[in-house]
């Protein structure tokens, strides 16, 4: 099947299938709405189910082959799917670290793990990314939690993991940890975060949400199979999944329609500052879909998910500004008054830097698109960084 | 003049009254009667007001550097700032009205009332004020005491402006459709009154000419505010990315992060410039200070956004993280530029003032 068949296959499944797995209410602004743990526990329990049903229609994945419950679509396929589901309401948000950046990882990088990739695309496994650390983000290569391999074969690790979303959900852990020095000292694990030694503690967010969490990692041992890619191999396995990352991004992150029901409804169109605004709104939202069908024709040519994934992250993080930037104009006065608009206002800086911030993205198409010379101090400085661990 | 040494004194006290610790944390402890009370002896708001009023004399221009000094931290109390507006209100009617005598006299003992402009120094739709009752939704900042007393500047004859107090018992207050609106920003409590021929007591009537002189006073105060968040916010900021390692360095040794720190200090210095010279205008009474007002408060307004949101953002995720203070000065940011008249309309009064 060609991406567009596959996308109005999908469309088509889609139209048929979505509306009973709708959540009640009206789609919430933005991924930090606060919810209560109970309508988080069932937002959940709904995604599951929609995953489930999607595998057992083969949606689940288009790109894996039959067998795992996809349709050998290649990775365009997917993201062809995800944008068609992305136009209706549903459980998909918690899944999109499961599904969009971790299951991606496992099948390159650990085909053999069948069971886990099958748990995970039917819906049994939620996943969380356990990255970033309180010393670390930007400069991931830096992180110090530490796995240490014993002598019958197992590991144990121990350190300090931050802003890791859906934790206190997840089932399993994909976790970046170090056991040497330099690059070559990474590893990626699959981890139980249900194991004893792992404690999850929510933070809270400007909005009032807790999307993200601290996680503490206190002698945990991970059988020998818990590796994810060789040994030494976490830097790369890790840049396979932050170019995933940079695909998963969608525009649906920019509100269009809903700001525009809300600014008709107050009688704000009328104000050419309100309407304009909109209308840049409008904009950004399909110069997105538009960088990201650019992105899918590249990928199902057969490359890799590249830095192009940057343009397009910039250019989304900065039109979630400028919506909530359209939100308090539209709220005037009323902004004071807490709203799921007001909160909307609030949300913008959690896009911006969730999935690498906006200097990161800027130096990887400055280095690896532009070609330019890099900064050489900076480049010194790595390399003295890197000898001393 | 200007005495140099007085306002650096007032700023020094100003400084030593401050709360310690995380703004988060000390909106959770709730407010402090202690440090109300600290503030209260401060006598801030009798800086630069004439002796003759109750005041402490000295260069008038000393509210804007009592206001921007106050912003500093967010934690102030905003009974210092809405204390500001209403004296300088009160005093412009102290000389034909006993009543304005009497409130100034209350409000200079720390009993401050909330305070509003509609359309003039705020936003919001017009009041409808008539033969003693007022009905209307207005938006006013206020100081924690409920039930409020609200001083309210409304347009009067010709250019002039009338100003009166709108004093709630609990039952009114309660039927008065309040509504709370500390949501964005819960260091400043402010208020939404939805009145329906609320009671309004009338201090009297302020001419053209004066009127201008006070809406000049209300705009620079705003703009002084604004002023002391962006610096405090720039200091927060310039502070993380000294402390915050990334790539084995500090990253304020990276130049996209040095660039953006500048951009901030540069708004500041910008808006400190602005404030100086608006101020020194109005305190001389010169003609034009209006206009000058003008040019600090537009600025002002979406000065302090930028500077806030590239603060949040220089604190990668910890700036979304609800425990910052860079996200409580991002609150104040978007929370004052929503109370203040909006930018568009103050260039276009500016463009023809
Ligand atoms: C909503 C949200 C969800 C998240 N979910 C997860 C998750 O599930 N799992 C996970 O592992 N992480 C997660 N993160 C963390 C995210 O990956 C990091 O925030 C991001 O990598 C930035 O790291 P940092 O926050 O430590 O910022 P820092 O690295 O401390 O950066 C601070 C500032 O310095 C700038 N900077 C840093 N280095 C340079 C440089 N070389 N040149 C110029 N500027 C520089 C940055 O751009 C930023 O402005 C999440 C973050 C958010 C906001």
């Amino acid at each position: 099947m060609s991406t567009a068949e596959v996308a109005s296959a999908a469309a088509e499944w889609l139209a048929r299938h979505a509306p009973a797995h709708e959540p009640p209410g009206p789609p919430p602004l933005t991924p930090f709405e606060p919810m209560s743990a109970e309508a988080e526990r069932d937002l959940v329990t709904r995604g599951r189910r929609w995953q489930a049903h999607k595998a057992a229609h083969g949606w689940a994945a288009p790109s894996l082959p039959a067998e795992l419950g996809g349709r050998d679509g290649g990775r365009a396929a997917d993201v062809a799917f995800w944008d068609a589901e992305s136009r209706h309401h549903l459980p998909t948000h918690l899944f999109e670290v499961t599904t969009r950046m971790v299951l991606p990882t496992l099948v390159h990088w650990a085909p053999e793990k069948t069971a886990d990739i099958t748990r995970l695309v039917r819906g049994e496994d939620l996943w969380c990314q356990l990255f970033s650390e309180p010393g670390c983000g930007s400069d991931l290569a830096a992180i110090r939690t530490r796995a240490v391999r014993r002598d019958d074969g197992r590991w144990v690790v121990d350190g300090q993991k931050v802003w890791t979303s859906w934790a206190h959900l997840a089932d399993r852990g994909y976790l970046l940890a170090r056991t040497g020095g330099g690059h070559a000292g990474l590893t990626a694990f699959a981890i139980d975060m249900a194991a004893p030694g792992v404690e999850v503690r929510p933070i809270v967010q400007a909005t009032g949400a807790a999307t993200f969490n601290e996680v503490f990692l206190d002698g945990v041992v991970l059988p020998p199979e818990a590796v994810i890619g060789p040994p030494g191999a976490g830097w790369k396995v890790a840049l396979t999944t932050l170019m995933n990352e940079r695909l998963a991004v969608g525009p649906d992150q920019i509100p269009f329609a809903a700001l525009r029901d809300e600014a008709g409804a107050r009688g704000s169109l009328a104000d050419p500052d309100i309407a304009a605004a909109l209308g840049a709104v409008r904009a950004r939202r399909r110069i997105v879909e538009q960088l990201r069908r650019g992105m899918l024709r590249a990928v199902s040519e057969g490359a890799d998910p590249g830095p192009e994934g940057s343009v397009a992250k910039l250019c989304l993080a900065d039109g979630v500004r400028a919506a909530a930037e359209a939100a308090r104009a539209i709220l005037g006065a009323d902004l004071g008054t807490e709203s799921p608009l007001s909160r909307f206002a609030l949300s913008w800086p959690g896009i911006k830097n969730a999935g690498g911030t906006d200097e990161i993205q800027k130096s990887i198409v400055a280095d690896r698109v532009l070609g330019l010379p890099r900064e050489r101090e900076r480049r010194e400085e790595d390399h003295r960084a890197r000898r001393r661990r | 003049m200007h005495d140099g040494a007085v306002e650096a004194e007032l700023r020094r006290e100003v400084r030593k009254a401050r709360a310690a610790g995380p703004v988060a944390a000390r909106i959770a402890t709730g407010a402090d009667p202690r440090l109300a009370r600290r503030w209260r002896r401060l006598g801030l708001l009798h800086a630069g007001l004439p002796e003759s009023l109750g005041g402490a004399g000295g260069d008038p221009a000393l509210a804007f550097a009592v206001a921007e000094e106050c912003a500093r931290d967010l934690l102030t109390p905003c009974s210092q700032l809405t204390g500001l507006w209403a004296v300088r209100t009160l005093a412009a009617l102290a000389g034909d009205s006993e009543a304005a005598r009497a409130e100034l006299a209350r409000v200079l003992e720390g009993d401050v009332p909330a305070v509003c402009w509609p359309g003039g120094a705020g936003r919001g739709p017009e009041v409808h004020w008539r033969s003693g009752r007022l009905s209307g939704r207005l938006s006013a900042v206020a100081p924690c005491s409920t039930p409020p007393r609200l001083l309210l500047v409304a347009p009067g004859e010709d250019n002039g402006v009338r100003i009166g107090l709108v004093e709630l018992d609990r039952a009114e207050f309660d039927q008065a459709g309040r509504l709370d609106v500390t949501g964005i920003d819960p260091t400043r409590p402010a208020a939404v009154l939805a009145l329906s021929e609320a009671p309004v007591r009338e201090l009297g009537d302020v001419a053209p000419g004066e009127a201008r002189r006070l809406r000049a006073f209300w705009l620079l105060v705003a703009a002084a505010d604004c002023l002391g968040a962006m610096h405090g916010n720039l200091e927060l900021a310039t502070a993380h990315v000294r402390a915050r390692e990334a790539f084995g360095r500090p990253i304020g040794a990276f130049q996209a992060v040095r660039h953006r720190c500048v951009d901030l200090y540069v708004d500041v210095e910008m808006k400190r410039a602005a404030v100086a010279g608006a101020g020194a205008a109005w305190a001389r009474g010169d003609e034009d200070a209006l206009a000058d007002a003008l040019v600090a408060v537009s600025h002002a307004a979406d000065a302090q956004v930028r500077v806030a949101e590239s603060a949040v953002l220089l604190h990668g995720a910890l700036g979304f993280a609800y425990e910052c203070d860079a996200q409580f000065y991002l609150r104040r940011a978007y929370g004052v530029q929503a109370s203040l008249p909006s930018v568009r309309d103050l260039r276009i009064e500016l463009a023809t003032a």
